[in-house]
């Protein structure tokens, strides 16, 4: 399976560049590598699933030195991701193929190049048992989506926003690098293996210590997950990319900080105090993104950065729930199972409806060039489609039932608030976050609004591309998170059950209650149970039958009763304006949340100046105490030297004879010794 | 195999000698560069046929000749075949043909920058005398044979240096010589102590000195390295040494010489005697504050080449680091350490080259007159990024793996210090990435320069560039395993 998949990837890497030049051609053999990529990865998932963990029998690389030995396993924590990278991957790549019309001038082969390496990186990250080739795959991820997002070369602003992600993901990965080699020194190798027993070594006899490096962690990950303050390379940097691109970042990179956190604080770190606090850490830490990210998604106009910002925000919600499952690991073991899968389902849910976001941002951006919200109005007419499955992915982000945030969402306020009643803090995490959903809805709203709603100007009207929506192409991703969004939520016993195998071998151990004990019996829906509580009830397919029933009463009235209908103008109060001055712009929403949260959420950092430090370089100018001094020791005992050669044959005869002497005289005296 | 070894001493000498002569006229003016070329490539060949021979067999010597007026058990001169030494042969000959080769484009009146019409036979013959020199050196069996041949990388160091003949370059190559002479004379009080008090030049033979000698003897040799690599104070020869033509800049003071150094105290501290962790210590402190002095200067180079010759500065600290931490205890640091000798020798060629094939082409190097470049070569871009990502140490590229053992071994040492070094390395290297990622996105990325400016190249410049970046990518795979051989 491994052959075959680098067999691809050479294959891929190779084709690409041989097609460079026609860009059809060259897109097509990228898709089809990305596409039978992908198809590996979901059979190897597949196999996990059904039947265990795989390992390969024997290391591809051994570092003697260093203790460190590639070794590929895959269990079903990293089945579940490379279920998530695989269909994530594919849908971008194949959403790329004409999305990559933008971009013109820039070559299509660098484009399928980093694209696939990335993907490898990516795949290379979940399936490693080694902290040294996980960091060595984790900074080829990071360097391969480095130069994706850095694609429009020109660009100063991406280039800004490239130099930026690249510098504050390479600082976080130091960080973690004297961590893992904090423990490697106490143990000799860097196997997971031999990780977890360094950190069951020095729960005791250095907690300090292992605090240190447990912070180190948090840092490095969190910035890679987009954490509050540590993820700020995030809005700049996710715009710039591709949309594809995007999607796949914001779908799937950003999670990989998510898995590094469940693979060193679920699976790695033995139970003891410090799963209790740090839990606390990583929790607040989520609570303080998702207000942050969400706010600041409220006050954006380019839409790509609102998405952005919104990843921050829903990133969040997921730490949230992790965070809460470690914590409460030993007050209260079925609440934590719960709250660790919301946060586990939240990702895979928010890998579906950000990455379908981002790819309807793609498309609006396709078609219109701008990513400016005050320039757009009235899309709908010329992108339905577009619009439908906008309106899905943002109602299944603000947490709507029957969608797939909703039940995600409901779970962790759950966890949260009945977790408060043990631990008080919790609960007012629990309602920043069932208060912040609103706002996502609110900035929902706003882009939805202004996007599709309204009539369209006439500015806009002509710079559109000709055609109704976008290319096929296009649209097939989109109509496939569509609809993933819509059945992960009527169904969310299926990836509660890969999340639920996912969590096995981690540090619920053997005491990992059965799916049916936590979730209740019923396969169609959800009866959680935390500590004996049964906290709450939820039947998607039932409250869609309610709906759907009161959905056809409505029709048969109508039809029954068969309204007159007609078309009018909108109705403006009356006033007659033309449209295009008076449309409520982007801008104008939220005005009063603007003034207020402003100052808070778009602070920047004040750019640093130094005075030029003259002085360092003049400390450490070696110059001045070495090489002048001797330079002129020299130039003085050439001139003194100069002097003793007068031109007078008489003074060189009196210098032999006076060196004869010396001669002699030592000859005699060594004699005479 | 003594022929083989013969051939790789022999060979680039007849290269010189019939450069000076001139006997086949065929080969003489422009046409050097072919003589050269070939003589560069016999001698890769040779000692490709050396090192194959010598693998997996244990440290052998072949020695020949003594001095009647000096006493010694062993013969004085030969060579000695271990991994030390292969490691620098390697260094030494692949660079040596790439960068002789590169030259044949390179040195060329088509070079917008410098352009050359004559003096090629000067060139050649001083080039090819430097990598007879550089050989010598790398295998080196004693102390006495060391200190001659490396005298005699300096002296090709000055004049290669001092190759445009005009004012300043000859102040530069007067100043290296200086630089590296002066204190080098503390290699010679070194070796008189080593000579009266044990009889004998070999490099296991300070072991035997008495404890006070021996710490002395430690520090006049690695004052003589120091100056050698550009270490701590000495280290202002080598910006100055930039004005040389571009591939001397790499293979003489970023690959080879400025390596020699470095390779003394490997040769001292790999001899099997007890260093003592002082003296490892000493080393290592010396080498981080010579990565941060490096460091600081970055900021304020707008010449790429003065970038590169701080750049290097700074990683022979590296390897430097790595061998004090090896002498205080960690055999990973010392591993490290040399393996970071091979990496950066392949990284920083690439670098270099690729930088003299920027001014080749655009006619300046200074990073403020070049933006955009991506767009007029797109190999030259794949060339210089692959070189900085290696030199920064992004991983999976080469100097990666080497910096990743260096800090392993200060980690290893368990001490405080170790940990605050360790710490300090990877500041310094996450210090220089920012930087080299910055100017590599104002020389490539943006708009371009010129609109629709394309470069174009000679064969050799194109084919020296496309193997350096796959040997750079290479070096670690081969040489990690070939470094579990030293101990």
């Amino acid at each position: 399976m491994i052959t075959l998949f680098a067999a691809t990837i050479i294959l891929g890497l190779i084709l690409t560049a041989l097609t460079r030049r026609s860009r059809r051609l060259c897109g097509t053999i990228g898709v089809g590598t990305v596409t039978i990529m992908s198809g590996i990865l979901f059979c190897v998932a597949y196999r996990v699933f059904t039947g265990g963990p795989r390992n390969l029998s024997k290391p591809l690389m051994v570092i003697p030195s260093l203790g460190a030995e590639l070794t590929v396993s895959v269990d079903y924590l990293s089945a579940l991701f490379l279920v998530i990278i695989g269909l994530v991957s594919f849908a971008g790549t194949l959403y790329s193929f004409r999305y990559m019309d933008l971009y013109p001038s820039q070559g299509i082969a660098r484009f399928y190049h980093c694209l696939i390496l990335f993907i490898a990186g990516m795949v290379g990250v979940v399936s490693v048992s080694d902290m040294f080739f996980f960091f060595v795959f984790w900074e080829f991820m990071t360097l391969t989506s480095y130069f994706l997002v850095i694609y429009e070369k020109e660009d100063q602003v991406v280039l800004r926003a490239g130099l930026k992600y690249f510098i504050m993901t390479h600082v976080g990965t130091a960080a973690m690098f004297i961590g893992a080699i904090l423990l490697q020194t106490r143990v000799g190798s860097f196997a997971f293996a031999a990780l977890r027993e360094a950190l069951s070594g020095m729960v005791e006899a250095h907690p300090v210590q292992l605090s240190f490096v447990l912070g180190l962690f948090v840092l490095g990950f969190g910035t890679k997950a987009g954490m509050y303050p540590v993820g700020g390379w995030l809005p700049d940097a996710h715009p710039a990319a591709p949309s594809g691109v995007s999607a796949m970042l914001s779908g799937v990179m950003i999670k990989m900080g998510v898995y590094g956190f469940v693979r060193f604080f679920f699976f790695l770190l033995p139970v003891s105090t410090h799963t209790f606090a740090w839990g606390i850490v990583i929790a607040a830490c989520g609570a303080v993104s998702l207000f942050m990210g969400t706010v600041s998604a409220l006050l954006q106009h380019d839409f790509k950065r609102l998405l952005a910002f919104s990843s921050i925000g829903q990133m969040g919600y997921i730490l949230l729930g992790i965070g809460t499952g470690l914590a409460f690991y030993e007050i209260n073991p079925l609440l934590s199972v719960v709250a660790t899968m919301a946060g586990m389902y939240h990702l895979v849910n928010h890998a579906v409806f950000k990455g379908l976001l981002f790819l309807n941002a793609g498309a609006i951006l396709y078609k219109t060039g701008t990513r400016d919200l005050n320039r757009l109005s009235g899309l709908y007419s010329v992108m339905p489609l577009t619009a439908w499955v906008t309106l899905i992915a943002a109602l299944s982000i603000a947490g709507m039932p029957p969608f797939n945030g909703f039940v995600s969402k409901w779970l962790i306020y759950q966890t949260t608030i009945i977790g408060g009643i043990s631990v008080p803090v919790f609960i007012l995490f629990g309602v920043v976050a069932i208060f912040i959903s609103t706002v996502t809805i609110a900035y929902f709203i706003k882009f939805f609004g202004t996007c599709f709603g309204g009539e369209m100007g006439s500015e806009l009207e002509t710079s559109l591309r000709p055609g109704l929506d976008v290319p096929y192409t296009m649209r097939i991703p989109q109509n496939i998170f569509a609809l993933l969004c819509v059945l992960l939520g009527l169904f969310p016993w299926i990836p509660l059950q890969m999340i639920h195998a996912g969590l096995t071998g981690s540090l619920y151990g053997n005491s990992l209650p059965h799916l049916s004990s936590v979730f209740g019996m019923s396969e169609i829906g959800l009866i959680p149970m935390m500590g004996g509580v049964q906290a709450g009830v939820w039947f998607p397919l039932m409250g869609l039958l309610v709906f759907g029933g009161c959905l056809m009463v409505a029709v048969i009235i109508s039809r029954v009763g068969s309204p007159e209908s007609r078309s009018v103008p909108i109705w403006n109060c009356g006033e007659v304006y033309d449209t295009d001055e008076v449309r409520y712009r982007a801008q104008s929403f939220y005005l009063p949340l603007a003034s207020h949260f402003e100052r808070l959420v778009s602070w920047e950092a004040p750019p640093i100046h130094l005075k030029k430090p003259e002085r360092i370089y003049r400390g450490i100018d070696f110059d001045k105490v070495l090489f002048y001094p001797l330079v002129t020791a020299m130039l003085r005992f050439s001139e003194m030297f100069r002097r003793t050669h007068v031109g007078i044959p008489q003074v060189y005869m009196l210098f032999q004879v006076i060196g004869f002497i010396l001669v002699v005289a030592v000859i005699v005296w060594l004699t005479l010794m | 195999m003594t022929v083989w070894l013969a051939l790789v001493f022999l060979l680039p000498l007849a290269g010189v000698l019939l450069l000076l002569t001139g006997f086949p006229s065929c080969f003489q003016g422009e046409r050097a560069s072919r003589l050269a070329s070939l003589s560069a490539l016999a001698t890769l060949v040779a000692a490709g046929g050396v090192i194959v021979q010598s693998l997996g067999k244990p440290p052998a010597f072949f020695l020949f000749g003594r001095m009647p007026w000096i006493r010694t058990e062993s013969k004085l001169f030969g060579a000695v075949l271990d991994p030390l030494s292969v490691l620098m042969l390697v260094v030494t000959v692949v660079i040596g043909f790439l960068v002789v080769f590169f030259s044949n484009g390179y040195l060329s009146s088509k070079n917008r920058e410098h352009p050359v019409t004559s003096g090629f036979v000067r060139y050649y013959a001083w080039l090819l005398f430097f990598i007879f020199s550089m050989i010598g050196l790398a295998l080196s069996p004693n102390l006495l044979q060391f200190l001659i041949f490396w005298e005699l990388t300096t002296i090709c160091s000055a004049a290669l240096i001092a190759f445009y003949e005009d004012e300043t370059s000859f102040r530069s190559g007067f100043k290296a010589l200086l630089m590296t002479h002066i204190p080098g004379l503390f290699f010679i009080v070194g070796l008189a102590f080593i000579f009266v008090y044990t009889s004998s030049f070999e490099f296991a033979s300070i072991g035997r000195l008495p404890g006070t000698i021996k710490v002395m003897v430690l520090i006049c040799l690695l004052l003589a390295g120091w100056a050698k690599s550009a270490q701590g104070p000495f280290y202002t020869w080598i910006p100055d040494a930039m004005v040389a033509p571009t591939p001397i800049s790499a293979y003489l003071h970023a690959a080879a010489m400025v390596k020699a150094g470095a390779f003394l105290i490997a040769r001292v501290f790999t001899a099997g005697f007890e260093v003592g962790s002082g003296i490892g210590l000493l080393t290592a402190t010396v080498a981080i504050i010579t990565m941060f002095m490096g460091l600081v200067f970055y900021f304020v180079q707008d010449d790429l080449k003065r970038l590169l010759a701080y750049s290097t500065i700074s990683n022979v600290g590296y390897i430097f680091l790595g061998l004090g931490l090896g002498a205080a205890g960690s055999l990973v640091g010392l591993r490290g350490g040399l393996l970071h000798l091979l990496c950066h020798a392949f990284a920083k060629t690439l670098l270099f080259l690729s930088v003299g094939a920027i001014s080749y082409a655009a006619g300046t190097r200074l990073i403020s007159r070049l933006s955009g470049l991506a767009g007029s070569s797109p190999l030259l871009a794949g060339a210089f990024i692959t070189g900085v990502l290696s030199v920064t140490g992004i991983p999976p590229f080469s100097c990666f793996w080497s910096k990743f053992f260096i800090v392993v071994g200060a980690f290893e040492l368990r001490s405080t210090f170790g940990v605050i070094l360790g710490i300090l390395v990877l500041g310094e290297s996450v210090g220089a990435f920012i930087w080299f990622i910055v100017v590599t996105q104002r020389v490539f990325f943006g708009e371009p320069r010129e609109a629709g400016e394309t470069f174009a190249f000679p064969f050799a410049i194109k084919l020296v560039l496309g193997a350096l970046v796959i040997l750079t990518l290479a070096a670690p795979l081969l040489g990690i395993p070939f470094l579990e051989g030293v101990r």
